[in-house]
């Protein structure tokens, strides 16, 4: 009996709309998660900025 | 903990290497583009050459776009921010050198080879099996190099333009990888693994996720990184940004399958393709939003500033691409959409609106500071911004207004239930005028390109005789010594477990330790894209009633099998589908509509993805023997007001038998039922080829034509379509 057989014959039909779900519950999970990390988020914002903001201090 | 401050030096050597490889390819990737255009509406541009035909040249245009723009504008982008947003030299110099000749090697590979019809017909895949391994090579040297530099990184967080790169680094591995498994027949040619529906559903798997995570996940990276240096403000919403990483992450590698609407693919794995690829509109938007709100307070600059201008219009085009391609997934806007011009304007608008745009932002933001000079001419920068924008919002309006055109004119019936519009060419000439406008959009763009170059040669010649080190100094990453992730949440009498573990996850620290530890990071978001696939890829491939066989479609003959070889060297299915959808406008154009298991034996799949001309699945008995070769001759004595090329060197050019057996035998290993054809594949396409030789001349045609390429093409383009035709199915 080859794997093919064993799939064909599982009758998947709620195979499609499972990941669905899965995939907006990570979703929701993630925007959930965010709430109330204001302070921390805010100082990660300005790593990009931070080189610049030595080079300002430094000029004379 | 350590705290000693450490001095080190940043390479731009190697970013001034992909910003210039950038400036260059996209002339060259344009200048392309602008010649096939011009080749829509003069089709005798092809000078009877073979290497100059629109089927060919395509995919030299559109690989010259993705992967030498794009994707040299991609490494610039990522060996600039990345060090300074880690704060560490990459971790290799040799490493970063070997990656930019071994990238540039492929592309004048690619050139060199597309040309001369060596290619596998995927799009955006067509280079051969040894230029695909040199890909993995020189992507793995890249990764080695990218995640080495994360190892040994100074600063503790890692900010979300790297996540975006990681995502890229990782998913385009997979990606190229698995679409590109296939059997070599020789040097220059190979089988693909999978057939039929099988290798359209990975190709397109392949395809679509190419835009995502080759164009699309790192320019977020760069926006997120350029943007707000070229404005000086810290992006909008970091919490945003967040959102968009992991709703991209894991939404967009569903979305493939919209490209095969209504085609023999089963029709759940659409519908899945569709609701992902509507669910996509969120998240684009809230980046592009995150984008354009990061210039607040500096919108007074972007009317001086052409760095702000380039950003402000790309990521405009994002959000405009974003919008427009979870409508196309919409089915009912595909079935009038697809294989129209349509496509190509909003591919155009995302390659040329967003990629572009953003692209150049980034380059003329980089110039003076990797050339250590002062942009040479801020005025020819303006200009270039301006050219740019009237040459592609020329270029997609007429584009745009081609696309449903053709698309209404061949859903058209007449008052007494007729198509409209039978003959197909009444089509193509309908949309001419439009693609004349096309041409003069796509010259402002490429004098646009060009403007760029020169701009970028200026600066670098004003550049000092030697390079100042660019140095920096941060404190060694010691051992994380701050805030210990464990459970904060305090257990109140009256909650519950589960509310006390859904409080836990929501306030829990798990994603704070991801983004300090880079491999758990990693590995999370290719879980993510792993798992995805396999939910779409394992029923595709598994569950037999997904590509029931019919009984009556047997594999090709060995001559069928050359002349199909010659079908895909040739790039006939940059303008030929051969795919009828079971809508009516299709049947009664077509004929009978495709079946899933019609192509079992095709190794490439060649559904196509775009009309030029009209579809072949059923061409097979339409026209007599002789009326493929006049038309191969010269396509207007069949079809007078014809714009395909002449393939008149088919006639001249001798078929090679000897490569007959080498090509059953693969396929044969493949699983293709040959039988007898395994031992005798070469006697049985002479006996075959004499037959249709001699057809063509009791027909009137030449004589003698027997050892010619043209009679294995006759051959394949007689048999398509007619194992069901003959049923009556």
């Amino acid at each position: 009996m080859k794997l093919s057989d064993v799939v064909s014959s599982m009758h998947l039909p709620v195979f499609a709309e499972l990941p669905l779900l899965l995939f907006m519950g990570v979703f929701l999970g993630v925007a959930l998660h965010l709430v109330g990390r204001r302070d921390e988020l805010a100082a990660m914002s300005t790593l990009p900025l931070r080189d610049d903001a030595r080079a300002r201090s430094e000029r004379p | 903990m350590s705290t000693e401050v450490e001095k080190f030096n940043y390479d731009d050597a190697v970013v001034r290497k992909f910003a210039f490889a950038t400036a260059v390819w996209g002339v060259v990737a344009t200048l392309a583009g602008l010649w096939l255009a011009l080749m829509l509406v003069m089709p005798s541009l092809s000078f009877g050459l073979p290497q100059l035909t629109f089927g060919r040249l395509r995919p030299l245009h559109t690989n010259a776009a993705i992967f030498a723009f794009a994707g040299n504008a991609v490494f610039a982008a990522v060996y600039y921010s990345s060090q300074r947003l880690l704060k560490a030299r990459m971790f290799s110099d040799k490493l970063s050198n070997f990656h930019f000749w071994g990238w540039q090697a492929i592309i004048v590979a690619a050139a060199l080879t597309l040309p001369f019809g060596i290619t596998q017909s995927k799009e955006y895949a067509e280079l051969e099996w040894p230029i695909d391994i040199a890909i993995a090579v020189v992507w793995v040297v890249f990764a080695i190099n990218f995640f080495g530099t994360i190892a040994r990184r100074r600063e503790r967080h890692i900010y979300v333009a790297i996540w975006f790169y990681m995502a890229t680094v990782i998913t385009v591995a997979i990606l190229h990888i698995v679409n590109n498994l296939a059997l070599p027949v020789s040097a220059t040619k190979s089988y693909s693994l999978y057939a039929g529906v099988q290798d359209a559903f990975i190709q397109w798997w392949y395809g679509h996720n190419a835009v995502a995570f080759f164009l699309t996940t790192p320019f977020l990276g760069l926006m997120y990184y350029f943007l707000p240096k070229a404005a000086n403000r810290p992006v909008f919403s970091y919490r945003l940004s967040i959102l968009h990483f992991w709703s991209l992450v894991f939404i967009y590698i569903w979305a493939g399958p919209h490209h095969l609407h209504y085609t023999a693919l089963p029709e759940w794995a659409s519908t899945l393709g569709m609701l992902f690829s509507v669910m996509l509109w969120m998240p684009s938007w809230g980046g592009m939003i995150n984008g354009l709100l990061t210039l607040r307070g500096a919108w007074n600059r972007v009317s001086e500033d052409p760095v702000l201008k380039f950003f402000v219009v790309g990521v405009t085009f994002y959000g405009m691409a974003t919008f427009e391609g979870p409508l196309l997934s919409i089915k009912s806007v595909n079935a009038l959409s697809h294989y129209t011009d349509w496509t190509i304007a909003h591919v155009h608008s995302g390659a040329l609106g967003w990629n572009g745009f953003m692209t150049f932002g980034m380059l003329y933001w980089l110039a003076p500071r990797i050339f250590q000079a002062k942009l040479w001419s801020k005025k020819l920068a303006e200009l270039h911004f301006w050219f740019g924008t009237f040459g592609i919002l020329l270029y997609i309006v007429a584009i745009y207004a081609a696309g449903v055109t053709q698309g209404l004119m061949w859903r058209a019936f007449d008052a007494t239930g007729r198509l409209a519009y039978p003959d197909f060419v009444e089509t193509v000439v309908r949309i001419i005028p439009m693609y004349w406008v096309r041409v003069l959009g796509g010259s402002l763009f490429v004098t646009g390109m060009v403007m760029g170059l020169i701009n970028i040669v200026m600066t670098w010649r004003g550049r000092p005789q030697t390079y100042a080190e660019v140095s920096d100094e941060a404190p060694a990453l010691g051992p994380y010594n701050g805030f210990t992730p464990k459970l904060v949440v305090p257990r109140y009498s009256q909650m519950t477990a589960t509310g006390h573990a859904f409080v836990y996850f929501v306030k829990a620290q798990w994603h704070r330790v991801w983004e300090r530890n880079p491999l758990k990071f990693a590995l999370w978001a290719a879980a993510a894209v792993i798992v995805a696939s396999a939910f779409e890829m394992v029923p595709t491939f598994l569950i037999r009633s997904n590509v029931p066989t019919i009984a009556s479609v047997k594999p090709y003959t060995p001559l069928e099998l050359v002349g199909r070889d010659i079908y895909v060297a040739e790039g006939c299915y940059n303008c030929h589908s051969q795919m009828i959808r079971p809508i009516r406008s299709e049947t009664e154009r077509y004929g009978e509509y495709s079946k899933p298991g019609e192509f079992i034996y095709d190794r490439p799949f060649q559904w196509g993805s775009r009309r030029i001309g009209p579809d072949l699945q059923r061409i097979g008995g339409k026209y007599p023997d002789l009326w493929h070769v006049r038309h191969m001759e010269d396509p207007r004595s069949t079809t007078p007001q014809s714009i395909m090329p002449a393939y008149a060197w088919l006639e001249k050019t001798e078929l090679d038998f000897s490569s007959v057996q080498k090509r059953v035998d693969a396929m044969a290993m493949l699983g293709v039922p040959y039988g007898d054809a395994v031992l005798h594949g070469e006697r049985m396409a002479h006996a075959q080829s004499v037959e249709i030789a001699e057809r063509i001349a009791s027909q009137g045609g030449p004589k003698h034509l027997e050892n010619k390429q043209i009679v294995a093409l006759v051959a394949y383009l007689q048999r398509l379509g007619t194992d069901i035709k003959h049923q009556g199915s």
